[in-house]
């Protein structure tokens, strides 16, 4: 029997996605786990895999559709299988795994699926995965038939989601799926990001040599980062200003807690943790600073989500989120904020993790930036830019000292906020940086 | 024997009530306003009237399925029995017995039955009271001639034979089991000859003649106060109905109907009444017509009385 | 505390309650001079003369009948059926008259009668003498069942039906009347309220939940299962209906696991009834394996002795279907 090929939903918000390319064409070939077109969710480009092994036997939607989710987009099958008739509507996938495929022999061994595609599992089991959060289906069963149990579930540490194929041809080049980033849903690694690692240096040079122009499409999240930053310049009125912090004491404080943490939370807190910290309580004193500007009126955020800006390993802006900063301890906020940076970089942050901010904060003081204007990450009212901490000569006290400072610039949007006020949420950022001790 | 002037008149009181009750549950029942089922004694009320009349205090009755005319005659609250039959709240059994469960244990009405024969062991367990308590009460005991052929019946009157309780066991062969006539049943013409396997007197007497009834029970209740045990008792009679609310009563004739129609016990003791100069003819016309009253304001009654409320489904599974 | 049989235990409680109640009365067949098919009522009849202790004909519908008639009325009778499987010949004075007078008559009856009778097979009495009913009685609103698996359990709770206003069927384990235990007959006024579990063995791995005869299997299979490192819970519900499902479904959302062992026939047995209460409440959050069930085989009794022992379930059964619950089997 044919395998469907769904439009899948991607985030909690996700009620419709855009077809954006086909890979695979009516008749190719596929394998299971192989991507088999790219859809756009409203926030993501992804790939969507296939579910079988076999032939794309019909493709239903054209490139550039927009569908609800669920609609059944195409069909895998054997080559000259009939496509079931009720090809329109969008039933929940009742299609068995191809069984005719030789290659599915490896998922038999660990059929904690039923043949209609149902996991199984205690209930207990999956009380707890609900609970943590857990995907099921990423859990090894070990009880009978692949059954998962509450102790799977618990003794459970997710690894590199990664298709079959894609796991196949790492175990055989020896890669550590770990260090790919994946392009696939929710950083699926798949076969093309295996790929790309192992392309050798010289075409490049090749390429260079032919010094033939290449054209990127400009699409996808590409298109959508482009369109915002257009939409929130020609939009906002942006206004600039720039302050200078003495980080002393913050790079004082932050070595006093680099074993302690290490021992105790198993990472060390960086100076972009202690930024979002300092950030989040001026946020607090200013709450205008913290707010949108919506058609009712100036929205000030009861809450406070701090975005940083991160980029994915292909160079992509992402932005996630930490929640209710100002309420959380150092600790958790240094754990939040290392979990989310590391998923970022393999373009693993979900959809919804990139959603709420009400400030965002951008830094690129690794790269020995000291000072730069950043644009603001609509709808909030002000971006903050965070400069490289380097040794300076200052005067203290009539004499020359050397000092470890840092710029950090606010671009607020001039139409509701206006200059003082910005400026007294950059000397509360200031005050908490020069004496961190008083944020913990 | 005789019967007290006011035992009689009582009496027949009762029994007009009866006829009145059952007409007007027929009528309630042609409109929708009873449901269920419910099967009526129309032409049997002196077999269950007077029976239980016959009765001292503190005596039980065990009644049949048939039991409305019993009922009466053993001394209901007539609106209570009726907000029975329209399944309300203040009905005998709150609404939850209906017709065939009509009971007051505390006056000694110690239920009807929609077990056919299901009342002869409960009977026999209320005799054995009597005896071990010695209350030197007895216990009627109603069936009709079909319950006879149900084992209990055997069981039952064989226990209380040789455990010597006190219980009439009080057969009213009204002549169909349903729709099967005795002959077709039973190769015995008179129950009453079941006595004797069990060693037990077994008489008979006219159901329809209130004095023969009266007189009979009060015999056997004596032989049962005095520790001889039990008597099966035979009251012939007839139904005029059918057996229930869904009978074409295809199974005898019209001919056979109006022949016992014409010995109606309650005219013959309206009769009887007259003739002996008891009362005028216009004094039993009064007693008639209370009767009726005495229905329509219990149907009345019943009628205005509440629902049971859903809440009370749970109650009184457990005491 | 006084060491006791099972059947003295049931005596000790028979014999204190009529002492206590002149209304309590006791009759069966062949329950006077015989003392009962199985010696149960052995000397009451000296003591209590045949006024209180009756013996009656063959005749089950009319030992049930005059029971509830005789309990409506006033009495607190304790009838015998000498074996559960006769109880067919009395099921309409159980099930259309005692049990259901007090809800049809509106509240206004009671019929607090005793019927005590042995079920179960093991003796080599076949087909018509060795059924394990108490499905049956379950079913019926306005009945209470009760089904004690040791001496003490016995006499706490016979006590307690005897006072209970409720028509109760009382059922007894042949094979348990010999076996003995500590019985706290000298304790003033011991009884065991109706409707209460008691945890015969603590365990924190597996949950069995059983009654009667099944009770003593699984706490040897409990031993066996700790020789294994295998922690089991033993819950005896004691009483049916009603049930103590409280206890029940607390064990299960400890240990998570849940293996029910009845003697009786699978299909429609009360293991299905006792799985219910657990799989529809809270407790099923916690379930981490398949509930099992070890019932008798839906065969009739036979009678070669290795043909009926094979019909209920085993000590090894049992500790098998344990390792499989504890191995995610």
């Amino acid at each position: 029997m044919a395998a469907e090929v769904i439009m899948p939903k991607a985030g909690m918000a996700m009620d419709e996605g855009t077809v954006v390319q086909w890979y695979k064409q009516v008749g190719d070939s596929i394998e299971q786990g192989e991507a088999v077109l790219e859809i756009l969710t409203d926030k993501v480009n992804m790939d969507v895999e296939a579910e079988a092994s076999g032939v794309l036997l019909v493709q239903l939607a054209q490139e550039g559709d927009v569908l609800p989710v669920f609609t059944v987009i195409g069909y895998i099958g054997a080559e000259g299988e009939a496509v079931p008739e009720s090809t329109v509507t969008a039933a929940p996938a009742a299609a068995a795994p191809a069984e005719a495929a030789p290659a599915t022999k490896s998922a038999a061994k660990s059929a904690k699926v039923t043949s209609d595609g149902k996991l199984r599992a205690t209930p207990a089991a999956r009380k707890i995965a609900g609970d943590r959060g857990v995907e099921l289906a990423r859990v090894p069963g070990t009880g009978a038939k692949g059954r998962i149990h509450a102790a799977d579930v618990l003794e459970f540490r997710p690894e590199a989601d990664a298709s079959i194929l894609a796991k196949r041809m790492a175990a055989d080049m020896g890669v550590d799926l770990d260090s790919i980033s994946g392009s696939g849903a929710r950083g699926r690694v798949l076969k093309a990001d295996l790929m790309a690692t192992q392309k050798p240096a010289a075409p490049a040079v090749v390429m260079a040599a032919k010094a033939e122009d290449t054209l990127i499409p400009y699409k996808g999240i590409r298109k959508i980062i482009g369109d915002r930053m257009q939409e929130s310049f020609f939009t906002a009125p942006h206004a600039t200003l720039t302050i200078e912090i003495d980080m002393s004491k913050s790079i004082e404080m932050r070595k006093s807690l680099v074993d302690a943490y290490k021992d105790s939370i198993g990472e060390k807190p960086s100076f972009n943790d202690m930024v979002i910290l300092a950030v989040s309580k001026a946020l607090r004193a200013h709450p205008g600073i913290n707010s949108t500007l919506t058609d009712e009126g100036i929205l000030q955020h009861g809450n406070i989500n701090i975005g940083f800006a991160a980029a994915t390993a292909e160079g992509l802006l992402v932005v996630p989120v930490i929640r209710n900063a100002d309420q959380k301890d150092f600790r958790s906020l240094v754990v939040e904020a290392k979990d989310l940076g590391r998923r970022a970089v393999k373009g693993k942050i979900l959809p919804d993790e990139m959603q709420g901010s009400t400030f965002t904060i951008s830094n690129l003081g690794m790269f020995g930036i000291t000072e730069f204007t950043a644009i603001i990450n609509r709808p909030n009212a002000a971006i903050l830019s965070v400069g490289a901490i380097i040794e300076r000569c200052v005067p203290v006290n009539g004499e020359i000292a050397i000092r470890s400072m840092m710029n950090a610039t606010i671009n607020f949007d001039h139409r509701i906020v206006d200059g003082a006020p910005a400026a007294k949420f950059l000397q509360t950022l200031k005050r908490n940086l020069e004496n961190p001790y008083l944020m913990l | 024997m005789s019967i007290e002037r006011e035992t009689l008149l009582e009496m027949y009181l009762r029994m007009n009530q009866a006829r009145a009750f059952e007409e007007k549950v027929k009528w309630g029942f042609a409109r929708g306003m009873i449901h269920g089922t419910t099967h009526l004694s129309i032409g049997q009320e002196a077999s269950g009237v007077a029976s239980c009349m016959a009765l001292d205090k503190g005596d039980k009755a065990s009644l049949s399925h048939r039991g409305h005319s019993a009922a009466i005659g053993f001394g209901v609250d007539l609106n209570k029995m009726m907000a029975e039959l329209l399944g309300r709240a203040n009905g005998y059994c709150k609404g939850k017995g209906g017709s065939m469960h009509i009971a007051d244990i505390e006056s000694g009405n110690l239920g009807a039955n929609g077990i056919v024969g299901g009342g002869f062991s409960i009977s026999v367990g209320a005799a054995l009271t009597q005896q071990y308590q010695e209350t030197g009460n007895v216990v009627l005991c109603f069936s009709g001639d079909g319950a006879t052929n149900e084992g209990s019946f055997h069981e039952s009157l064989n226990l209380a034979s040789i455990w010597k309780l006190p219980v009439i066991f009080y057969i009213e062969n009204n002549l169909y089991a349903m729709s099967n006539p005795i002959e077709k049943s039973m190769n015995i013409t008179d129950i009453a000859d079941r006595a004797a396997s069990y060693g037990m007197p077994g008489v008979i007497c006219d159901g329809n003649d209130v004095f023969d009834v009266y007189q009979t029970i009060q015999e056997a209740a004596k032989h049962c106060r005095d520790g001889k045990g039990p008597v099966l008792v035979e009251s012939k009679t007839y139904r005029w109905d059918g057996h229930s609310k869904s009978d074409a009563q295809a199974y005898r004739t019209m001919e056979e109907r109006k022949e016992w129609m014409a010995k109606d016990p309650i005219l013959r003791l309206r009769n009887h009444l007259i003739e002996e100069g008891i009362k005028t003819a216009e004094e039993v016309d009064a007693i008639d017509t209370k009767a009726k009253q005495d229905i329509e304001d219990a149907f009345e009654f019943a009628w205005n009385s509440p629902e049971p409320d859903v809440s009370t489904l749970m109650e009184d599974v457990y005491a | 505390m006084k060491t006791m049989t099972y059947a003295e235990a049931i005596r000790a409680a028979m014999s204190e309650e009529m002492r206590r109640d002149e209304n309590v009365m006791f009759m069966g067949e062949d329950v006077g001079l015989y003392g009962g098919a199985f010696g149960i009522s052995v000397g009451m009849l000296d003591e209590f003369g045949p006024k209180r202790v009756k013996d009656t004909p063959i005749s089950e519908a009319v030992i049930a009948g005059a029971a509830a008639g005789a309990a409506a009325t006033g009495l607190r009778p304790i009838m015998e059926i000498m074996f559960s499987d006769f109880f067919t010949i009395s099921m309409d004075a159980l099930v259309n008259q005692a049990a259901k007078m007090r809800y049809m008559f509106g509240g206004k009856a009671q019929v607090p009668m005793v019927c005590r009778t042995p079920g179960g097979s093991g003796t080599g009495a076949a087909a018509q003498h060795s059924q394990s009913l108490e499905a049956w009685f379950c079913h019926v609103p306005g009945i209470k069942v009760v089904t004690p698996s040791t001496p003490a359990d016995a006499y706490g709770l016979l006590k307690a039906s005897i006072r209970d206003n409720n028509p109760i069927v009382f059922i007894e384990q042949k094979l348990l009347y010999r076996t003995s235990g500590e019985v706290p007959v000298d304790q003033d006024d011991f009884i065991i309220p109706l409707g209460l579990a008691d945890v015969k063995r603590e365990g924190t791995d597996v949950t069995i939940v059983t009654y009667g005869r099944m009770v003593q299997r699984a706490l040897e299979a409990a031993e066996i299962a700790a020789e294994k490192g295998i922690s089991v819970e033993v819950v005896d519900p004691r009483t049916l209906q009603p049930l103590d499902k409280d206890t029940i479904i607390k064990s299960v959302e400890k240990t998570g696991k849940l293996i029910v062992v009845v003697e009786a026939a699978q299909t429609g047995s009360y293991a299905g009834e006792i799985i219910a209460s657990v799989t529809e409440s809270d407790a099923f959050d916690f379930l981490d394996a398949p509930v099992q069930r070890l019932c008798g085989k839906d065969v009739p009794i036979p009678y070669n002795p290795t043909l009926e022992a094979a019909v209920v379930p085993q000590v090894d059964e049992i500790v098998a279907a344990i390792e499989k619950a504890v191995n995610r089997g």
